[in-house]
């Protein structure tokens, strides 16, 4: 083994001068071995030989102290910023889960092929509320040769004269819809109400059904 | 606080056995279920070691004080989480570690340069520059306590990831595995910052071996 595998060892030894037997004989012979070891042992035993310091007195009751301010601060952590924010999250993803119970909720959502009709049908121009809307042949379930005898529209019941808006406008007013079923036997108003947030039907009558039913649902 | 005599039965280790005679294992297991004579037990065992080697780390009495009620706070509060892979003393001495080389880092950030230290060596490390007294002392006392403030200098002057392997080493008297666990490192790295750390306080002590 050579001076620097030695040296490594004497470097490594848990206590300074315990070394293995060969550690031993090569230090008795090689003095550069040796002044390495005797040099190491004094600069050890000068770091080990640094009085220790101590706690101090009041440690214990200092340390009890941040722990009570620990704990009472956690007792309002609801008030915290952070707490805020995971409320703000928390109620918005709340706002998600019924936006999209709502819209998977709604029953009877039909293919895409007997999607009644389109948008323009189901939305209500305040201009001509009475306009009926005539279902495409698909409306029937694919039989193009039965007309209909049903018409369903919706409007807002007190919106007749208001100014042109979107259907969103209209669908999100938390006053009842009316829906007409123009029927052989005269029209019916049933009413509907509707919610602002989320999925909106979209009514629609059938010769073969005598009540209106979804079919489809927007936003 | 005084010594703790509670009996085992307060932390749920058994009528027959003090908190004393209670393994680390045992009392965190007992400071989980929140039970405070326990924490006050391991606070009792570690609070002079704990503050001893944050002081040798950041050379700063006060401030050591408070970062090892820190550690124990983080103790107290993160019991739930401690696993026992490692034994307890490993586990305190590596959050007090991440403590200290924080508040070092901490300070190296804002600048803090001593009186001493207007060099940088080649790591980047400010490197404090202590020329011994060599002038003929007459109070021998004076001298030895000169030494000491010489050695508590280098030490406080090594780069940081010398330090704490030194400081753990030959202050705390660790085994090479153990402070690998500490730091995280593994033991061939730790005995190269040993080695090297010596060789950098043999420099520095060079007056006084």
């Amino acid at each position: 083994m050579g001076c620097n595998a030695i040296r490594k060892q004497i470097d490594e030894a848990d206590r300074p001068n315990a070394f293995s037997f060969e550690v031993s004989g090569h230090v008795a012979s090689c003095e550069g071995c040796r002044g390495f070891a005797d040099e190491r042992a004094r600069l050890r035993a000068m770091i080990s030989s640094e009085a220790r310091v101590q706690a101090p007195a009041h440690f214990d009751a200092a340390l009890h102290a941040r722990l009570e301010e620990i704990r009472s601060r956690r007792a309002f952590s609801w008030f915290a910023p952070a707490a805020l924010m995971r409320m703000s999250a928390a109620a918005a993803a709340a706002v998600i889960v019924v936006f999209v119970a709502q819209y998977a909720l709604l029953p009877g959502n039909p293919t895409p092929s007997n999607n009644p009709p389109n948008d323009d049908r189901a939305s209500v121009n305040p201009a001509e509320p009475e306009t009926p809307v005539q279902p495409t042949p698909s409306d029937e379930g694919g039989v193009a040769a039965a007309p209909p005898t049903i018409d369903v529209i919706t409007r807002p019941p007190s919106r007749t004269n208001r100014r042109p808006s979107s259907r969103i406008d209209d669908l999100a007013a938390l006053d009842p819809h009316l829906v007409i079923v123009r029927g052989e036997r005269g029209d019916r108003e049933v009413p509907i109400f509707t919610v602002s947030v989320g999925a909106q039907p979209h009514l629609y009558g059938t010769s073969s059904a005598p009540v209106a039913r979804l079919a489809k649902a927007s936003f | 606080m005084s010594t703790v005599t509670h009996q085992a039965q307060a932390v749920g280790l058994g009528n027959s056995r003090s908190v004393e005679a209670a393994s680390d294992h045992e009392l965190i297991a007992a400071i989980r279920d929140g039970d405070e004579v326990a924490f006050q037990e391991i606070v009792r065992r570690y609070r002079n070691p704990i503050t001893n080697f944050v002081y040798r780390m950041i050379d700063d009495y006060d401030r050591s004080v408070e970062l090892a009620q820190e550690t124990f706070i983080r103790i107290f509060t993160s019991a739930s989480r401690y696993q026992a892979n490692y034994s307890f003393s490993t586990y305190i001495y590596r959050i007090a570690s991440n403590l200290a080389i924080s508040e070092l880092r901490r300070r190296k950030r804002r600048r803090f340069v001593s009186l001493f230290s207007p060099f940088v060596n080649d790591d980047g490390e400010t490197v404090e520059i202590d020329p011994p007294d060599l002038s003929p002392r007459i109070d021998e006392t004076m001298i030895e306590e000169e030494r000491r403030r010489a050695v508590s200098r280098a030490i406080t002057s090594l780069p940081e990831k010398y330090r704490s392997a030194l400081v753990l080493r030959d202050v705390e008297g660790m085994s090479y595995d153990q402070i690998a666990e500490v730091l995280s490192l593994s033991e061939g790295t730790v005995k190269s910052r040993i080695n090297r750390a010596r060789n950098l306080l043999k420099e520095k002590l060079s007056a006084y071996i």
